[in-house]
């Protein structure tokens, strides 16, 4: 979360390149909702510098409902009190029946509807970024009235200060920006609209709609000087004490319950106290600026200040050589609820990750006894002991935590199997299962993966498994099973063999066989972590 | 929280799958299915008088049913005749239909099934099932005997949605692999 944050900000400014980028790269292209990736069926596009994703993926994140008309090809998107009506291949949408210009029409493509994420998100009060990195749209949604918080990632004193004044909500319209300064360049391959210059006028209007904070930053920009232009002073608080004890942050406020932004970069943390100022107890220097005692290792200074006088920010500054981690502690706080508190540590770092959770899962158990074999043996069965085989070998690698999703013959719904993997955070997730069909001449090994994360796990793990099962090959397919839809590490369901096959059974319920393939199984986990 | 989720996932599931068959240029089931019925009453009746003498009470039409390809890897659809007594029995064969290939190279994903009922009301086809531990398929199958079922009961312009109970209970998932909404909604008219 934290790297991805980081991320978010440092590269809100290639919000601005990114439409002339858009046709560089063909790399996948990622979802995150809140910070949390989101699987989509079909790849997301970019077309003319828009990203278009699946609707199910826009529906399911953004919580909208979804209506589809067939003879005007439309898509009716619902949420709350905005209804957008969007019309595959036209430029042109409908928000609570008024016209909008689209810069990119929604598509059908391999069976899916694609729609503009962008401004579909805007327009039900998403905040989207786009990373161009990593290749990510990020969406922002602040949940059940929740302070959204807002991320901002600082070099220098010099941007702090312009950036300050920015609200970061505005930073959503820049694309259109980008896109109505090059016209020509964005529209080559079509030919140009009659009328190139309305998108201007419908993009005008969508700033203050989506960005309620804009207005009130304009005012406190001009002059603090009039008070019917500062609604801040009304609310204003005080930041009385700030100390540093035992890796924890204590910051003392009054003025009613306090909100404080953080944000983490690779050597810094900022919390920043929206309409507050600081105690004249807090002493500061000729700068403004005011440090706080500490003798930790991890940290170089903290630093305080009123970082804003306009909008009367406070700011907490912790330096630092290794990125930090703040976890708010409440243990104090509801005895003080002026009081906030981090508990600061390291933060580990992800690309020297030691330990990695593998999560094993065998189909079926208890009551569903899955498939039935031509000799009357239960799947559930075998792929218990199949997966205990992994599990086994996995225990052995010093890398590796395997977890397993049932031990003993016990039913779980689907939604237990991904709770168990999505809650723990789980590396990668694998589901093995035995097939059965309806005919009995059909025999062989299947590998299923639904995410686009998923597939190139799933066609290493293939390969080997083909090889340890010596079955026909059945290929590696993409199918919407639960655990592999539901799960947010990269994940697939492997169909070892037919238990309806008498040729695949007999191998299935050897030892041998359970040891090779179990032997595989992990040799492919292993690849895919690059451990060895 | 978790009953939105899967409401708007439900949503979701069926707006995809009703966009999906709107990508395909052919013309989907819908538009034939008023033919079939129509069509049914008459001349279909004479085409099937050789095969099935039906008792003179009982109504004839042909369907669409959907079965497993030979490697249980696609749908196939085959036209088949169906008799019943009365309108609402028309369902319960429509369905009966699916246990049974009139092909012997076709896989009939319903085997082993028994329906325990089908009611109509509102538009909501309810059908309530049984299974035998045999006919449990695996992922791929499972996969392809909703979506027979699905194309099977959705050919009835009269249904816009389908709900699928195993022994009254409407559970998670039906086989194991495939999350079972409840209920189904048609998806492209």
């Amino acid at each position: 979360m934290r790297v991805i944050t980081t991320l978010i900000s440092m590269l809100l400014v290639s919000l601005l390149i990114f439409p002339v980028m858009a046709f560089a790269a063909e790399q996948p292209i990622h979802l995150f909702m809140n910070g949390k990736q989101l699987a989509a069926e079909v790849p997301p596009r970019i077309v003319k510098g828009n990203t278009l994703v699946p609707i199910r993926v826009i529906a399911e994140s953004l919580g909208s409902k979804v209506q589809w008309d067939e003879k005007s090809r439309k898509v009716t998107l619902v949420k709350s009190d905005v209804t957008i009506q969007l019309f595959i291949d036209k430029n042109e949408a409908l928000v609570n029946d008024k016209r909008t210009k689209l810069e990119a029409a929604p598509q059908i493509s391999g069976g899916n509807t694609l729609l503009p994420v962008r401004f579909v998100s805007e327009q039900l009060g998403v905040r989207v970024s786009w990373d161009e990195l990593t290749r990510s749209v990020f969406l922002f949604q602040a949940e059940n009235g929740e302070e959204e918080v807002v991320e901002e990632t600082v070099s220098s004193p010099v941007e702090q200060e312009e950036e300050a004044d920015k609200p970061p909500v505005p930073v959503a319209g820049e694309p259109s920006r980008t896109d109505t300064a090059e016209p020509s360049r964005t529209n080559t391959d079509e030919p140009a609209k009659p009328n190139t210059t309305e998108p201007d006028k419908s993009n005008a209007d969508e700033p203050s709609k989506t960005s309620p904070a804009a207005p009130a930053q304009e005012n406190s920009d001009k002059s603090g000087t009039d008070p019917s232009k500062e609604p801040v002073k009304d609310t204003i608080a005080t930041v009385t004490s700030i100390s540093f004890e035992g890796d924890v942050l204590s910051v003392k406020t009054n003025g009613g319950k306090p909100k404080a932004n953080v944000t983490t970069a690779a050597n810094q943390v900022i919390i920043e106290f929206p309409a507050s100022k600081l105690d004249p107890a807090l002493r500061v220097n000729a700068k403004g600026e005011g440090t706080v005692k500490e003798s930790s290792a991890n940290i170089s200074q903290i630093r305080y200040l009123l970082f804003s006088k306009e909008s009367s920010i406070v700011r907490i500054i912790i330096d630092s050589a290794k990125k930090l981690d703040l976890k708010p502690t409440s243990i104090q706080a509801a005895a003080d609820p002026g009081l906030l508190a981090w508990k600061i540590s390291v933060a580990s770092l992800q690309t020297s990750k030691d330990k990695f959770k593998v999560v094993i899962d065998p189909g079926h158990g208890g009551k569903d006894s899955g498939a039935i074999s031509v000799t009357k043996r239960n799947e559930k069965d075998l792929v218990l002991s199949l997966a205990t085989k992994v599990y086994k070998l996995l225990e052995q690698e010093p890398r590796i935590e395997p977890e397993m999703t049932r031990s003993t013959d016990t039913f779980l719904e689907l939604s237990e199997r991904t709770a168990f993997a999505n809650e723990m955070k789980a590396d990668l997730f694998v589901s093995i299962h035995g097939n059965s069909a309806a005919k009995e001449s059909v025999s062989g090994t299947e590998t299923y993966y639904y995410t686009e994360q998923s597939q190139q796990f799933a066609n290493l793990m293939h390969g080997l498994l083909i090889k340890a099962t010596g079955f026909p090959d059945r290929k590696v397919k993409q199918n919407d099973f639960y655990v592999i839809k539901n799960t947010t590490m990269p994940s697939i369901l492997m169909e070892v063999g037919f238990l309806t096959s008498q040729s695949d059974e007999k191998a299935m319920f050897q030892e041998a066989f359970q040891d090779r393939v179990a032997a595989s199984i992990v040799a492919g986990i292993k690849q895919q972590l690059n451990i060895d | 929280m978790h009953k939105r989720r899967l409401q708007v996932a439900v949503l979701s599931m069926t707006l995809v799958a009703l966009l999906s068959a709107c990508g395909q240029a052919k013309p989907p089931a819908q538009t034939q299915a008023p033919q079939n019925s129509t069509e049914a009453q008459h001349p279909a009746q004479g085409s099937q008088a050789q095969t099935s003498p039906p008792a003179d009470e009982n109504k004839q039409m042909t369907i669409k049913a959907y079965y497993g390809d030979e490697q249980g890897e696609n749908l196939v659809e085959k036209q088949v005749p169906i008799s019943f007594k009365q309108e609402n029995d028309k369902y319960k064969a429509a369905l009966e239909a699916l246990a049974n290939s009139p092909d012997p190279k076709l896989a009939p994903l319903f085997k082993g099934f028994t329906i325990r009922s089908v009611a109509l009301k509102d538009k909501l086809l309810t059908v309530d099932v049984s299974m035998s531990p045999e006919s449990r398929l695996g992922s791929g199958g499972e996969a392809l005997l909703l979506q027979a079922l699905k194309k099977t009961i959705f050919q009835f312009s009269e249904i816009d949605s389908f709900d699928l109970l195993l022994d009254g209970q409407a559970v998670e998932s039906l086989m194991g692999h495939m999350d079972l909404p409840h209920p189904f909604h048609k998806s492209t008219p």
